[in-house]
C-alpha cells in the first residue's frame, strides 16, 4: 500500500474515531490525546539492540521445533498426556478409560482458546487442534505430509517437558473441566 | 527509509533472520512498547514485558502463517504478556498507580518517566480504573486508534462486544473526570 493511500486511511480513522467519541463524550473528546509518559533517552535504540542480542544468543529457531509438537500424531498425543496429567492430579478411583471418555476434544479446545487470549502461549496448539477439528484427522494428515522427526523420536517425557515448559496449568485444566 | 510492508519484513526474515528480525523490531517496537505501556504505567514493567514479547517473537517468527497479519500476531503477544503480567504482579499494579498518583498537584511525583498536565494524569488514572480487558479496548481505541475489525482480530472478541466495551469505558473516564 503507497504512504499516501495509508496516510488518508489513517486520517479518515481519526476522523471517524473523533466523531464517535464526540457523539458519546463530547467533554473527552476535546481532550488532548497526548498521554504523559515518557522514556530514558536512547530507549528504543537500546531496546533494538538487545533484541539483536537476544536473537544472537538464542539462534536461529529451526522452524519445527514446535511445529514437530504440533504434527496430528503429537498433538494427539499431548491431549493425551494432559488428560493422563489430569488422572493423576486427580487422583480419584475412576478408571483411567472411564475418566479419558469424560472429557472431549471440544471441551479441551475451548478451554485452551479461553486461556489463549489471557496469557497462556498456545496460539499454535489451538490453531492446529481446531484445523484438525474442522479439516477431519484424515484429510489433515495428507495436507500435513510425512511427519517430520528431526532425528530423534519425540517422547511422552518431551511433551510433558514442553507443555511444563510453556506454563500450561494443569490445576487450572482440571478445575475448568470437572 | 522507505516503510516496509509486512510481507517485505518477512520475506526478508525468511532469507536472512537477524536482519529480517531486527527490521521487524525496528518497525513495530515503539508501538508495542506504547501498547503495553500505558497498561502496566511503569517503564521498567514494560521493558520486562517487551523483553519476553521479544523473546517469543524471535522463537515463534519461523513458525508464522502470514494468514493471521503480522502485526495482529505480534498485538496479540504483547496483549497477553501484558495480561499475564498485570495477573501475576496485582500488588505491583498498585504501586504503579500510585506513581501516577504521585503526580498529581501535591502528589510525590517520582521517577520522572511520568509529566504532564493536570488533565493527562487525571484521564490516565481513570483509564487504570477499568478493568483489564475495557482498558485494552479503550487504550486502542483512543490513544492508537485502531479500527474495531483489527482490535477484534487481536483481541478475538466480536466487534459488537468492542463497541459496547469502549461506549462503557467511554462513560465511565468521562464520569471520573467530571467527579461523579
Amino acid at each position: 500500500m503507497s504512504s499516501n493511500k495509508q496516510m488518508n486511511e489513517q486520517k479518515d480513522i481519526s476522523k471517524e474515531i473523533q466523531e464517535e467519541l464526540e457523539a458519546i463524550s463530547p467533554n473527552l473528546a476535546h481532550i488532548s490525546k497526548q498521554h504523559p509518559y515518557k522514556v530514558p533517552t536512547g530507549y528504543f535504540e537500546t531496546l533494538r539492540s538487545e533484541a539483536s542480542q537476544i536473537a544472537k544468543d538464542m539462534g536461529v529457531q529451526r522452524a519445527s521445533v514446535i511445529r514437530r509438537l504440533l504434527t496430528v500424531r503429537n498433538v494427539a498425543a499431548a491431549a493425551c498426556v494432559i488428560v493422563i496429567a489430569m488422572l493423576v492430579w486427580m487422583n480419584n478411583f475412576k478408571a483411567p478409560e472411564e475418566q479419558l471418555a469424560e472429557v472431549s476434544i471440544d471441551e479441551m479446545i475451548e478451554y485452551l482458546e479461553e486461556e489463549s487470549a489471557f496469557g497462556i502461549d498456545e496460539y499454535e496448539l489451538v490453531e492446529e487442534l481446531i484445523d484438525i477439528e474442522s479439516a477431519g484427522i484424515d484429510e489433515e494428515v495428507q495436507v500435513a505430509g510425512p511427519i517430520v522427526v528431526l532425528g530423534d523420536e519425540i517422547t511422552d517425557e518431551d511433551i510433558i517437558e514442553y507443555l511444563l515448559e510453556e506454563n500450561i496449568d494443569l490445576a487450572t485444566i482440571i478445575d475448568v473441566l470437572n | 527509509m522507505a516503510k516496509q510492508t509486512d510481507q517485505s519484513l518477512l520475506k526478508t526474515f525468511k532469507s536472512d533472520p537477524h536482519k529480517g528480525f531486527d527490521l521487524i523490531v525496528s518497525a513495530y517496537q515503539e508501538r508495542l512498547y506504547w501498547h503495553v505501556r500505558k497498561m502496566v504505567i511503569n517503564h521498567d514493567d514494560a521493558n520486562d514485558i517487551m523483553q519476553n514479547v521479544l523473546i517469543k517473537v524471535w522463537k515463534g517468527l519461523g513458525n508464522f502463517r502470514a494468514d493471521s497479519g503480522l502485526f495482529t500476531w505480534l498485538y496479540r503477544i504483547a496483549t497477553n504478556e501484558t495480561l499475564t503480567f498485570l495477573k501475576q504482579k496485582k500488588n505491583k499494579f498498585s504501586a504503579s498507580i500510585t506513581d501516577l498518583e504521585g503526580q498529581l498537584p501535591g502528589g510525590t511525583g517520582s521517577e520522572g518517566l511520568i509529566t504532564g498536565d493536570e488533565i493527562q494524569i487525571k484521564l490516565q488514572l481513570a483509564v487504570q480504573t477499568l478493568p483489564e480487558k475495557q482498558r485494552l479496548v479503550f487504550n486502542m481505541r483512543y490513544f492508537e486508534e485502531m479500527k474495531y475489525k483489527k482490535m477484534s482480530k487481536v483481541l478475538k472478541t466480536s466487534e459488537g462486544a468492542l463497541k459496547a466495551s469502549y461506549h462503557h469505558a467511554v462513560k465511565k473516564i468521562e464520569a471520573f473526570i467530571s467527579g461523579d
